[in-house]
C-alpha cells in the first residue's frame, strides 16, 4: 500500500515536471514563431514597389528606360517538338 | 466460574474526552458524507476554478494575396497585457510602473487595478518589446496572452480595397468584411490546470481543441499595377489640387480588376488616426455624373440598332442648338460632320440629334443593358447601383441630358465595366476582385462571369474605330496616346451639383478618361475619374495625360510589345487567352442559337 502510494505520487510529480518542461518549451516554439511571422511582414513591407522605386530613383540614381531603349524579343522555344 | 472485574469510573475525564472525541468523530463523517456524497458537485466545481483556467484560443486569420502571391494582409501574434487586480497588492505603485511602458495613463491604469476582479485586460496587441520590458518589472498579478495582430505591410496601397480588421479579428471594411466568413477561421481552446503559485502545468493536455486557420485569399489586383495607378493618381491630385480621385485597371475579357486606387488615401494599419469617411471605397460606393464618357453607351446603342454609320453626316448647327426650352452648346462649335467626328470632338449637339433618333425607351434599355442603375455584383462591401431614373420620371429634357451623361449617376467600376464590354466584343462581365480562396480543404479557383452580351461584334468594332479618332490628333483627348499603341476612349468633364443652389456649379467638375489598349486587342481598360481638379479641369487635359501614364507603365510591365507580339510567358497572361477563347466559344454557340444569355459561366469551374 505504502510502496503504492509512494509510486503515485512520484508518477504525478514527473508528469507535472514533464508539464513545465512541455509548457517551457511551447512558449519557445510560440516566440520562434512569432519572430518569423514578423519577418514574413517586414520582408512584405520591404519589397514594396513604392520603396524599390524610391531607392531605385534617389539612392541608386536609376533611369525608367524610354520606350525607344526598351527591347521586345519573341520567344519561341521548343521542347520536344512542342512549343513552350 | 470467573467473576467479571467490575468497572469502576476512577477517571470521569478521560471519559468525558473519549466521549468529546467520539462526537468530533461523528461530526467529521458527517461533514464528510455532506461534502463529498450531498454536495459533491458544487466543490468540484471550486476546485476546478481554483485549479483550472479557461483560455479561448483564436483562430489565425487567412492571409490576401495579390495575384503574383505577394502578402497583402497577415497575421502577426501580440501580446496582450492583463491583470489580476485581486492579486496586485499595491496598485497605486503597479500603475507607476506601467503607464510609461504601456504609455497609458498612470489614472486609467489604477482605476483598472483598484476595482479589483479577477480579470481585466490593460492593453491589447503590444509589441514584444514592451513585453519584455513590462515581463523586467516582475509586477505580481500581471500577465500576458498571445492574440493575433492583423498587419497590411503594403500601408495604404490597396487601403480601400482590403478594408481591415478590428480588435477581435473581425473584418470591418473592405475584403475583410466581405470575406470575414472565409478569412476568420474558428476559435479554439485550451483548460490549463494551475498549481499552488498560479503556474500553468500540462499547457496541451486533454483539453486542447485545436483552432481552424481562416482560409488564405488570392485576390485579382497586382501589386505593381496598383502602385503605378496610386503613384499617378496621387500625382494629378497633388498637381491640380483636386480633392480626391478614382483609378481602375480591368482586364476587359475577365472582368478582373487589377487595380483600384482611391483618393483620399487611407492606410488600414493606421485606423485610429482615420476618419469613418476615408474609410468608403469611392471606386464602387459612390456615383458621379459621367458627363461625354457617356457618349460611348449613346453611340453603341444607335449602331447597334443601325440607326447611323460612322460616316453618316449630322448636323452640329455651329455649336448652338436648342432643346425643349434650353439651349445645348459645344465647347467647340462646328458644322456638319460624320458621326465619327461627332465623338471624336464630343459635340453635344451631334449625339443629342443621335439620341432624338434612338428614342427615350431603346437609350433607357441599353444603359441598363451596359449594368447602369443595378449593382454588377463585384465582391466587395457597399456596391453602390448608381442613379438611372424609371423612364416615368423622366422630363421632357432627360433624353438630351442622358445622352450626354447628365441626369444619370454611374459608379467608377460601373463606367469601366461597360467599357471593356465595348474592348472584348460586346459582353458585360462580372467584376471581380477574388481569384481563388484556398484552405486545407485545398484551391478554389473562381471563375470569370459572363452578365450578358449587349451589342454585337460587329458594333463594338465600328465604335472602337470611333474611339479611336477620340485619341488621334483630330480628337479631345490627344494626351491619351501611348507612342506604338492604339488607343481608343472617351473623354468627360461634367459640372458637379451645387449643394447650396441645387444648380449645376460653375467651377466644380469632374473630369474623366476611360478607354482601353492596344485598340484591337486589348488587354487592360483604364478609368481615370478626377475629382474637383481646381484650375482647367477638360478631361482630355487632367485625366488622358494619366491615362496613357499608367496606360505606358502597365503595358511595359506586362510586356506587351508595341506591335502586338505578346509572349507567352506569363501564367496569368495565358489566363487572359483562356478567357478570351471561351468568350469567343460562347459567340459561336450564341451565333448558332445555343447559349441563354444571363450569367454564362467561362473559365475554370469551382
Amino acid at each position: 500500500m505504502i510502496l503504492t502510494a509512494f509510486f503515485a505520487v512520484w508518477q504525478r510529480n514527473e508528469m507535472i515536471q514533464i508539464g513545465y518542461e512541455t509548457e517551457a518549451l511551447q512558449q519557445k516554439k510560440t516566440k520562434l514563431l512569432r519572430r518569423q511571422k514578423e519577418l514574413i511582414a517586414e520582408i512584405s513591407s520591404l519589397s514594396a514597389a513604392e520603396r524599390i522605386e524610391r531607392i531605385a530613383l534617389e539612392r541608386l540614381q536609376m533611369k525608367s528606360a524610354d520606350p525607344g531603349q526598351r527591347i521586345y524579343v519573341a520567344a519561341e522555344i521548343q521542347n520536344h517538338g512542342e512549343e513552350e | 466460574m470467573i467473576q467479571r472485574p467490575k468497572i469502576v469510573l476512577k477517571h470521569p475525564r478521560f471519559y468525558t474526552l473519549l466521549a468529546l472525541m467520539a462526537f468530533g468523530f461523528i461530526l467529521i463523517s458527517l461533514r464528510l458524507v455532506v461534502v463529498q456524497g450531498l454536495q459533491h458537485e458544487e466543490w468540484l466545481a471550486r476546485a476546478e476554478q481554483a485549479q483550472e483556467k479557461s483560455v479561448e484560443i483564436e483562430a489565425e486569420r487567412g492571409t490576401i494575396y495579390d495575384r503574383k502571391g505577394r502578402i497583402l494582409a497577415l497575421d502577426t501574434e501580440r501580446p496582450s497585457v492583463y491583470a489580476i487586480p485581486a492579486e496586485i497588492k499595491e496598485p497605486l505603485a503597479a500603475s507607476r510602473r506601467l503607464a510609461p511602458l504601456l504609455g497609458l495613463s498612470q489614472k486609467n491604469i489604477f482605476k483598472k487595478l483598484r476595482k479589483g476582479g479577477q480579470f481585466v485586460w490593460l492593453n491589447r496587441k503590444i509589441s514584444p518589446e514592451k513585453m519584455a520590458q513590462i515581463e523586467k518589472e516582475n509586477i505580481k498579478g500581471i500577465g500576458f496572452i498571445t492574440e493575433s495582430k492583423r498587419i497590411y505591410p503594403k500601408g495604404a496601397l490597396f487601403g480601400h480595397l482590403i478594408g481591415f480588421a478590428g480588435l477581435d479579428n473581425q473584418g470591418l471594411e473592405g475584403i475583410e468584411r466581405k470575406y470575414n466568413a472565409t478569412l476568420q477561421g474558428k476559435n479554439g481552446g485550451l483548460i490549463l490546470e494551475r498549481d499552488a503559485f498560479g503556474h500553468s502545468v500540462f499547457p496541451k493536455g486533454f483539453n486542447y481543441i485545436r483552432p481552424s486557420p481562416g482560409s488564405d485569399l488570392t485576390l485579382t489586383v497586382d501589386e505593381i499595377i496598383q502602385y503605378i495607378s496610386e503613384r499617378e493618381l496621387d500625382a494629378i491630385v497633388e498637381k491640380t489640387g483636386a480633392e480626391g480621385g478614382t483609378v481602375i485597371v480591368m482586364d476587359p475579357w475577365s472582368g478582373e480588376i487589377l487595380s483600384m486606387a482611391v483618393r483620399p488615401e487611407f492606410d488600414p494599419n493606421r485606423v485610429k488616426t482615420s476618419q469613418p469617411s476615408q474609410w468608403r471605397n469611392r471606386a464602387i460606393t459612390d456615383f458621379y455624373e459621367p458627363g461625354s464618357t457617356f457618349k460611348i453607351i449613346t453611340a453603341a446603342a444607335a449602331l447597334e440598332e443601325n440607326l447611323i454609320h460612322p460616316d453618316d453626316l449630322v448636323d452640329c448647327e455651329e455649336g448652338t442648338y436648342p432643346v425643349r426650352g434650353t439651349v445645348i452648346h459645344d465647347h467647340n462649335a462646328i458644322g456638319t460632320v460624320s458621326f465619327r467626328q461627332v465623338i471624336a470632338k464630343s459635340s453635344n449637339i451631334g449625339t443629342i440629334k443621335v439620341a432624338e433618333i434612338l428614342g427615350a425607351d431603346r437609350l433607357l434599355s441599353y444603359a441598363k443593358a451596359f449594368g447602369f442603375g443595378e449593382r454588377l455584383g463585384v465582391d466587395l462591401v457597399g456596391e453602390s447601383p448608381g442613379m438611372l431614373r424609371s423612364r416615368k420620371n423622366w422630363s421632357s429634357r432627360s433624353l438630351a441630358s442622358i445622352a450626354i451623361g447628365q441626369e444619370i449617376g454611374v459608379t467608377p467600376l460601373q463606367m469601366v465595366t461597360a467599357t471593356s464590354a465595348v474592348a472584348n466584343g460586346g459582353w458585360l462581365m462580372t467584376p471581380r476582385i477574388v481569384k481563388e480562396t484556398s484552405s486545407g480543404k485545398g484551391l478554389r479557383e473562381k471563375a470569370a462571369l459572363i452578365r450578358r452580351r449587349v451589342v454585337s461584334e460587329e458594333t463594338t468594332e465600328q465604335l472602337v474605330q470611333i474611339l479611336k479618332e477620340v485619341v488621334s490628333e483630330n480628337g479631345t483627348a490627344r494626351l491619351a496616346s501611348i507612342p506604338g499603341y492604339a488607343v481608343a476612349g472617351k473623354t468627360g468633364t461634367a459640372q458637379k451639383i451645387d449643394s447650396a443652389t441645387g444648380r449645376y456649379s460653375r467651377d466644380k467638375y469632374v473630369s474623366s478618361f476611360v478607354g482601353f489598349v492596344p485598340a484591337d486587342n486589348p488587354v487592360i481598360s483604364i478609368l481615370v475619374m478626377v475629382d474637383e481638379p481646381k484650375g482647367i479641369a477638360w478631361g482630355g487635359e487632367i485625366a488622358a495625360p494619366v491615362f496613357a501614364n499608367i496606360a505606358k507603365d502597365v503595358l511595359h510591365y506586362l510586356k506587351i510589345p508595341p506591335q502586338r507580339e505578346r509572349p507567352k510567358a506569363k501564367p496569368w497572361e495565358r489566363d487572359i487567352d483562356r478567357d478570351r477563347k471561351s468568350l469567343k466559344r460562347v459567340a459561336a454557340k450564341e451565333k448558332e442559337g445555343r447559349v441563354a444569355h444571363a450569367m454564362v459561366r467561362i473559365g475554370p469551374r469551382q
